[in-house]
């Protein structure tokens, strides 16, 4: 993308997070780089561990310093959230940025109705228009599906099932109208039919107010149908990034592959599923070079070297693997 | 129900079986479970899907005797476990066990994992704590896990590497029947495969039957037999594998088919999708006539009046609902192989 045409949204620079401990620091991100641009919907996939939810804490700098080390770039409108004092990034966590956590049951707090914590985000914000903040409370909980919200508005969250909760979280996220709404697996505590409904809300939601949304999730089924680019986590790296179709039909890392290929959906019946073999390395003993390599089938000994995200081509993708351009790894295709 | 002729009876059979729980006084009662019946033949695996509040869960903990039935039967191996002294009936319950949901709440945050996987041994009369730390230990590798994480606690652990440990446990014990509930939901789709993988491997080698409780299609349609379809605590279909996950004849269990989310790429995507309203409603209060009536998108004034009848519509295939085979409707016309069978079905 030209740089001058769009200033990206969000742009994350070399972001790398590690947890101390006391044998030493845990990298647990490494060299996280990538763009968001308005209303754009990037998926961030990877299984449990790679550095998901870490990542969305992190860009919200919501990990307490004194545990972690944090180095590199997030940029938010080209302002450098890193360099905020504490009281100035508490003005943009919320209103800028918002963020939806896995479990609205736990996330929400059981002593004030769920009417008083949406309106609770929006008059800490503006304390001058405190006064509106019920009625757009209640425009919200309308807007995310909320029956009857005046009723709705009085009740704590024992009263509302799951998936009346993850709505009372979106429109708590939504209240103050950010530019990004980072969603960290907001359906995974869902029923499928919920989780129809939930996903297509966001998807209309981020359409038409241009809310660019940031969905960690480890289901590529949901990524496929919400997001329009994906960016593949293992072991704290993003291995590929690319368009949502493109991961699909073409993957380049054969990280991805595995993924795919792994998927019950297109596994004959009978057959043995197939899985990457080996596991996901633990955090302080990173293999070096690839840190996909012990696990790959197409490992050569420049796998040994350290890898870096680059461009494939000149398309919009870009990929963690020094072989990818010799590899032809096999996609989704319908058994 | 039909049986296979070979055997006896079945491993398990559940008749008319409720399961109630009073909210006190007069609140009346959670009907989590409201009238199901059905078999479960040895060595198969059982898959049931539902959405949260179907019921499932319950049906799974009453299969395991972990609840009492309100009305009804449940018969573990033509024994009826309600009629067993309490003696015999830790014998008999060893054959039964169960995986739950939750792994954060399945494991005692205070006891390190060595210690949770060999108590089922324990409680079962083991000694030898070498043999059983053996037992522990091969069921953690085989889970995905290394010996060096026997002596760790739980909350050193992610909720993935927990459900391990919670399925390692429930395998140290060899069971018959083993009740799994939402037991790869935790897990990632890399080391998923390996887990279903493993089931499927111990299935084989001690003759094991599962009912695999589920939210996750893909899952229960790669993993099972028969498939079991639950809406708030009553069956709505029930049929072999293949044919329930590709051409369901009731309402719901499309509608739970079309909301799942396929990892396709667009233009592979089917472009219509039944979207239900809601959620499903208070099992306290359910609707009158049949349950999914209020979210069905071709409930009639029948539906309203009348529980639908749980009929074998075709051979091993039941179905409760009155409109599955109105004639020239929607249902199942293009799904049945030819007419004369779909005459004999609907007879």
């Amino acid at each position: 993308m030209n740089p001058s045409e769009k200033l990206p949204l969000l742009e994350v620079n070399n972001l790398s997070i590690a947890f101390n401990s006391r044998s030493g620091p845990l990298q647990v991100t490494r060299d996280l780089s990538f763009k968001i641009s308005a209303g754009e919907r990037v998926g961030l996939v990877g299984e449990s561990g790679c550095g998901k939810t870490v990542t969305g804490l992190a860009l919200m700098r919501l990990l307490d310093p004194s545990s972690v080390t944090i180095t590199g770039d997030v940029l938010l409108q080209g302002r450098n959230l890193s360099s905020l004092s504490d009281k100035n990034m508490r003005s943009v966590r919320g209103r800028e940025m918002a963020m939806i956590f896995q479990e609205p049951m736990s996330a929400l707090d059981p002593v004030f109705t769920v009417g008083s914590q949406i309106s609770e985000a929006f008059s800490t914000h503006f304390p001058d228009r405190a006064l509106e903040a019920k009625e757009r409370a209640l425009d919200l909980l309308h807007l995310v599906g909320i029956p009857l919200p005046l009723q709705r508005y009085n009740e704590y969250p024992h009263q509302l099932s799951g998936g009346m909760l993850q709505r009372v979280m979106i429109a708590m996220g939504l209240i103050c109208e950010p530019k990004i709404l980072i969603a960290d697996e907001p359906t995974t505590a869902l029923d499928v039919t919920v989780q129809a409904q939930i996903t297509s809300l966001l998807c209309d939601l981020s359409e038409r107010t241009q809310t660019a949304l940031l969905f960690i999730t480890h289901d590529l089924g949901v990524v496929a149908e919400t997001c329009t680019r994906m960016l593949v986590m293992y072991a704290g790296e993003v291995v590929e990034d690319a368009p949502i179709d493109d991961v699909l039909i073409d993957p380049q890392h054969p990280y991805t592959s595995g993924l795919l290929q792994s998927l019950p959906k297109f596994a004959k019946r009978h057959e043995p599923l197939v899985s990457i073999r080996g596991k996901v390395p633990a955090l302080n003993a990173m293999p070096s070079g690839c840190r996909f390599q012990p696990r790959c089938d197409h490992f050569t000994p420049a796998c040994d070297t350290e890898q870096t995200l680059k461009p494939i081509g000149l398309t919009m993708r870009q990929v963690r693997c020094c072989e990818s351009d010799r590899l032809s790894l096999q996609g989704v295709s319908l058994p | 129900m039909s049986r296979n002729d070979t055997l006896a009876h079945a491993l398990m059979e559940v008749r008319d079986l409720q399961v109630f729980f009073s909210l006190g006084g007069q609140r009346g009662s959670v009907k989590a479970v409201n009238g199901v019946s059905f078999d479960v033949f040895r060595g198969e695996t059982l898959g049931v899907i539902g959405e949260s509040g179907s019921g499932k869960t319950t049906l799974g903990r009453a299969l395991v005797s972990l609840v009492q039935p309100t009305e009804g039967r449940i018969f573990q191996d033509a024994v009826d476990p309600a009629k067993l002294s309490p003696k015999q009936f830790r014998n008999h319950r060893r054959n039964y066990q169960i995986i739950f949901q939750d792994p954060n709440a399945a494991l005692n945050p205070r006891m390190r994992i060595i210690d949770s996987l060999m108590e089922p041994l324990q409680v079962q009369g083991q000694k030898e704590r070498f043999d059983m730390e053996q037992i522990a230990l091969d069921a953690l590798t085989r889970v995905g896990l290394s010996h060096e994480h026997a002596h760790r606690f739980p909350h050193q652990f992610s909720g993935g590497q927990k459900q391990r440990i919670v399925i390692a446990r429930a395998l140290v014990l060899r069971p018959k029947v083993l009740v799994c509930d939402e037991v790869v939901a935790a897990l990632d789709v890399s080391i998923r495969g390996e887990i279903l993988n493993l089931f499927k491997q111990l299935q084989r080698e001690f003759d094991l039957t599962y009912v695999f409780i589920t939210h996750d299609l893909s899952v229960v349609s790669h993993i099972s037999d028969r498939i079991a379809v639950m809406y708030l605590g009553c069956l709505m279909e029930l049929g072999p594998a293949e044919t329930v996950s590709v051409n369901p004849l009731h309402p719901y269990t499309q509608a739970l088919l079309s909301a799942n989310p396929e990892p396709l790429p667009t233009h592979l995507r089917s472009k219509t999708r039944i979207m239900l309203k809601g959620e499903i409603p208070s099992p306290v209060n359910p609707p009158s006539g049949c349950s999914f009536r209020t979210r069905c998108p071709l409930a009639e004034r029948q539906c309203e009046q009348f529980r639908p009848q749980w009929r074998e519509i075709r051979p091993s295939h039941w179905i409760a609902c009155h409109r599955a085979d109105t004639n020239g409707g929607f249902i199942g016309e293009s799904v049945l192989p030819s007419t004369s069978l779909q005459n004999e079905s609907v007879g």
